[in-house]
C-alpha cells in the first residue's frame, strides 16, 4: 500500500471574516494549500463542515467547492463528524491514498460562524450531541462540559485554576500564531474572573466563535519524492466512536473513543507514546484538554490537570501541547479545527513553526472529537 | 461637501429627560456581570420624541433669539416618532409658535437621522430658498427587555437653528461629507416594538467601518489632519465605541471627552452626537475648530466642521446641557419598566 503525505498546507486567519462566505473562505485555504503543493491535478476533494447547513443554509460543499476551485467532475464530498470533520476528512484523504485509487487529493475543512447569531450558532452546536437528551433537559455543550469539570473536580480534588491554566497556555502560544484569532496573552486571574457559561465553566474555559478554513494537499510519498515535494507522513489513522450520551458512559471521564482511535494510530504508524514530540489536542473545553491529556495515556487519571498546571505540556516543556494556541486561543471554526491542528503539525514537522517551534520533532499527534468524543480521530504524522 | 454661500449655526439647545437607570440594576435583574456603560437616561410617562424636540427646540429659540417667523424649515431627525403615520414636525410647528409658511418633515435614518435633517437645512438655506430653518435629532430609543441594547437605548435630543454665516452664526460649517452603504447590522420593521441587531457585525463592518471612511475620506478631501482639532464627537452606542474609533482615527481622549455623554446618559441614537455637540458648544471659545462623525445603522456616517466664532458668548444655550445632566435622578428597573410601556397588560 501507498503512504499517504501531506504535500502543501493553506489556512486563513481565524476570525470575524464579514467579507468571505462559506465557499470563498473554503477557496482561499485551498488555493494556498494547492499553490504550496505545486498545482498538481487532484482527483479527489474532501471538504470536512459541521454547521453549514444550519447556519449558511449550504450542503454539498464538496461539489460546490470543486466548481469553485476548477475542478469539475473530480469526485467530492463533505464530511461532518461534528468538531472532528476536518481530521475525519483528511483521514478518508489518506485512506484513498493508501488504497491507491488516487494520486492528490485536497482535504481539510471550513466554517462561517460569525453570520448567524448567536444563541442559532449555540443551537445549531448542540447537533454534536444526543439531541433527545440536550433538548428535552435544556443542557447547552458548556453545560454538558460543567457536569465534567465539576465531576473531575470533586473526585480528584482538583482545584479549578489548574483546569482553566490551559487557557492560559493556549494564549501563551498564540502569541506568535499569525492565523490565531487571539494572540493576547491572558493572566489566570482574567481568565478565572470571566463570565459564568455554566458553573463551574466560564467564558475563558470555553473556545471561541469564528470562523475558518484549512486545506491539505495529499499525495503518496513515491510521488512525493518523484517531483520533489518537501512531504510529511500520515503515518497513523485511528478512528473510534464512543457511547453517544455522556451520561450513559461507565466513567464520563474517561474518552474510550480518543483512546481507542490513539492506539490504533500508534500501531499503524509502528510508534509508541514516547516517539511523540507534540500533540495537538482537542480543547473546546479547557476540562476536555484535561480529559483527553489523560485518556491519551499522557498523563495518569486525575493528573492531567496538575501536570498543565506545572508546565510539563507547555511549548518548552516535555511533550508541548497546542503549540498554536488551541482551541481557545487559534480558534474552534469548528468543522475546520482538526485540519487546522494537522497544518500546525505540518508546520511544526517542516520548520516553519518560527516562534512556536518544538526542538528537533520527528512525531506528532493530531487529536479531534466530535462532541464530548463521541467521535474521535487521531492522526500520527511523521516526517 | 460646501455649498456656495457659508452655512452656520445660528443658535443651539439640548435637553435630557430627568430619570436615570443604572446599568447594574438592568444587570441585576437580568444576570448580566459586564455592562458597556454605567447609566442611561429615561423619558417620563408623558415624555416623548416629540416633547424632547420641544424643548430642544425652544431653548434654541429662545438662547439665541431668532426670529420666529424667519424660521422657514423644521426637520427631525428620529427613530421613535410617536406616530408611524402622521408628521412631527407639523406638531413642533404650531408649538414652538413659528410662521405657517414653513416646510417641514420627519427624517429617519438610525441613529444618525438628526445629521442628515442639518445637511438637508444648510443645503435650504445655502441656496437661499429658507433664510433660516431648525434640524433636531430626538429619541426615546427601545431595547427589548434583557436584550444588549437595553443597557444602552436612551433619551435625548438637540436642535440646531442653520442660517447663512452673514446673519451671524455662533459656529460656521467649514465642510460636511456622507458616507452610505447596504450594511444591515440593526433594523426595526414596522409594527415591532424593539429593534433587532447582529450583534458583532454592529461593530466592524458597520459602526467602524462607517465612521472610519466617512471621516478619512473628508480629511483627505479637505485636508484636516485630526490635530488641527480642539474637539472631535462621534456616535456612541455605548462608551467603548466612540474611544476606539478616535483611537484608530488618530484623536486624542482630551479631544473627545468633552462632547462623549454616553458612559453616563447613554445612546440617544438621533441625539448623540448632536447632544455631545451642544455641550461641547457650552464651552467651546472663539476659533475652536470642532469634528463631529455620527452613525446611523443601514449604514451610514456624517462628518462635519465647525469653526467657532466671537458670537458663541452671547448664544450660548441657557439653561446648558449640564443642568439637565445635573437634576437628573435614578429611578429602579421597575419603575424604568413602567415609564417605557414595557409591561404588556
Amino acid at each position: 500500500m501507498a503512504t499517504p503525505v501531506i504535500v502543501g498546507y493553506g489556512l486563513t486567519k481565524i476570525g470575524e471574516h464579514w467579507k468571505k462566505d462559506l465557499v470563498s473562505l473554503g477557496y482561499d485555504a485551498a488555493k494556498e494549500a494547492l499553490s504550496r503543493a505545486g498545482k498538481p491535478d487532484i482527483d479527489a476533494i474532501y471538504v470536512g463542515n459541521m454547521l453549514g447547513m444550519a447556519l449558511d443554509l449550504q450542503g454539498n460543499l464538496g461539489g460546490y467547492l470543486a466548481d469553485e476551485l476548477g475542478y469539475p467532475g473530480v469526485p467530492a464530498l463533505r464530511i461532518e463528524a461534528s468538531g472532528a470533520s476536518g481530521a475525519y476528512s483528511i483521514a478518508e484523504a489518506a485512506k484513498a491514498i493508501k488504497s491507491g485509487l488516487h494520486d492528490f487529493v485536497l482535504a481539510g475543512g471550513v466554517e462561517k460562524m460569525s453570520d448567524s447569531l448567536p444563541s442559532e450558532v449555540y443551537y445549531a452546536l448542540n447537533f454534536s450531541e444526543d439531541m433527545y437528551i440536550m433538548n428535552s433537559t435544556g443542557l447547552t455543550n458548556a453545560g454538558l462540559n460543567a457536569i465534567l469539570m465539576r465531576l473531575y473536580m470533586e473526585r480528584y480534588n482538583v482545584a479549578k485554576e489548574k483546569i482553566t491554566y490551559l487557557a492560559v497556555q493556549d494564549h501563551e502560544n498564540a502569541q506568535y500564531a499569525p492565523h490565531a484569532q487571539f494572540r493576547r496573552p491572558i493572566t489566570l486571574e482574567l481568565a478565572m474572573s470571566s463570565m459564568t457559561l455554566a458553573d463551574p465553566i466560564n467564558l475563558f474555559d470555553a473556545s471561541p466563535i469564528g470562523d475558518g478554513a484549512a486545506f491539505v494537499v495529499m499525495t503518496s510519498k513515491e510521488k512525493a519524492k518523484s517531483l520533489g515535494l518537501d512531504y510529511v507522513e500520515v503515518a497513523g489513522i485511528g478512528i473510534s466512536t464512543n457511547v453517544y450520551s455522556i451520561v450513559e458512559r461507565d466513567d464520563p471521564l474517561w474518552f474510550r473513543a480518543s483512546n481507542k482511535a490513539f492506539s490504533s494510530a500508534l500501531e499503524m504508524a509502528g510508534a509508541s507514546r514516547s516517539d511523540v514530540d507534540f500533540l495537538e489536542i482537542h480543547d473546546e473545553y479547557t476540562i476536555m484538554g484535561v480529559l483527553a491529556l489523560e485518556s491519551l495515556g499522557f498523563s495518569s487519571k486525575g493528573a492531567g490537570a496538575e501536570d498543565v498546571w506545572s508546565r510539563r505540556y507547555s511549548l518548552k516543556g516535555e511533550t508541548p501541547i497546542n503549540t498554536f494556541g488551541g482551541l481557545k486561543a487559534r480558534g474552534n471554526p469548528v468543522g475546520a479545527t482538526g485540519a487546522y491542528q494537522v497544518c500546525e503539525a505540518f508546520m511544526q514537522l517542516t520548520g516553519e513553526a518560527g516562534e512556536n517551534k518544538v526542538e528537533n520533532a520527528k512525531v506528532g499527534v493530531v487529536h479531534s472529537m466530535g462532541g464530548v468524543d463521541n467521535t474521535s480521530v487521531v492522526l500520527v504524522l511523521r516526517r | 461637501m460646501k455649498p456656495d454661500k457659508k452655512v452656520g449655526i445660528y443658535g443651539y439647545g439640548a435637553y435630557v429627560p430627568r430619570y436615570l437607570i443604572e446599568n447594574s440594576s438592568i444587570a441585576g435583574v437580568w444576570g448580566k456581570l459586564a455592562t458597556p456603560i454605567k447609566s442611561k437616561s429615561f423619558p417620563s410617562i408623558d415624555e416623548d420624541s416629540l416633547t424632547i424636540a420641544y424643548e430642544a427646540a425652544r431653548i434654541a429659540i429662545e438662547s439665541s433669539k431668532a426670529p420666529r417667523d424667519r424660521i422657514r424649515a423644521v426637520f427631525i431627525g428620529s427613530e421613535s416618532k410617536p406616530y408611524a403615520v402622521k408628521p412631527s414636525g407639523t406638531v413642533l410647528v404650531d408649538a414652538l409658535g413659528l410662521s405657517n409658511k414653513i416646510l417641514s418633515a420627519d427624517f429617519e435614518f438610525a441613529c444618525k437621522a438628526g445629521t442628515e435633517a442639518i445637511q438637508a437645512v444648510s443645503g435650504l438655506v445655502a441656496s437661499g430658498m429658507i433664510d433660516m430653518g431648525l434640524a433636531i435629532g430626538t429619541d426615546t430609543s427601545q431595547g427589548r427587555p434583557g436584550d444588549e441594547l437595553e443597557y444602552t437605548a436612551a433619551a435625548g435630543g438637540a436642535a440646531f437653528i442653520l442660517s447663512r454665516v452673514s446673519e451671524g452664526v455662533i459656529a460656521e460649517i467649514e465642510a460636511s461629507h456622507s458616507y452610505v452603504t447596504d450594511t444591515p447590522d440593526f433594523w426595526r420593521r414596522s409594527e415591532e416594538k424593539y429593534p433587532r441587531h447582529l450583534y458583532r457585525f454592529t461593530g466592524e463592518p458597520a459602526y467602524f467601518h462607517h465612521i472610519t471612511s466617512s471621516v478619512t475620506q473628508f480629511m483627505e478631501e479637505y485636508g484636516y489632519k485630526p490635530s488641527d482639532f480642539k474637539y472631535a464627537i462621534f456616535h456612541q452606542p455605548n462608551a467603548k465605541f466612540p474611544q476606539r474609533v478616535a483611537k484608530i482615527l488618530g484623536f486624542t481622549r482630551e479631544q473627545i471627552m468633552p462632547g462623549l455623554l454616553s458612559p453616563i446618559i447613554g445612546n440617544t441614537y438621533s441625539g448623540a452626537t448632536l447632544v455631545g455637540l451642544s455641550n461641547v458648544l457650552d464651552e467651546a471659545q472663539p476659533g475652536d475648530l470642532i469634528l463631529l462623525g455620527s452613525f446611523g445603522s443601514g449604514a451610514g456616517s456624517d462628518t462635519f466642521v465647525f469653526r467657532v466664532t466671537d458670537l458663541i458668548e452671547e448664544r450660548r444655550a441657557r439653561p446648558p446641557l449640564k443642568s439637565f445632566l445635573k437634576r437628573m435622578v435614578t429611578r429602579d428597573y421597575s419603575t424604568y419598566v413602567r415609564y417605557r410601556g414595557k409591561i404588556d397588560m
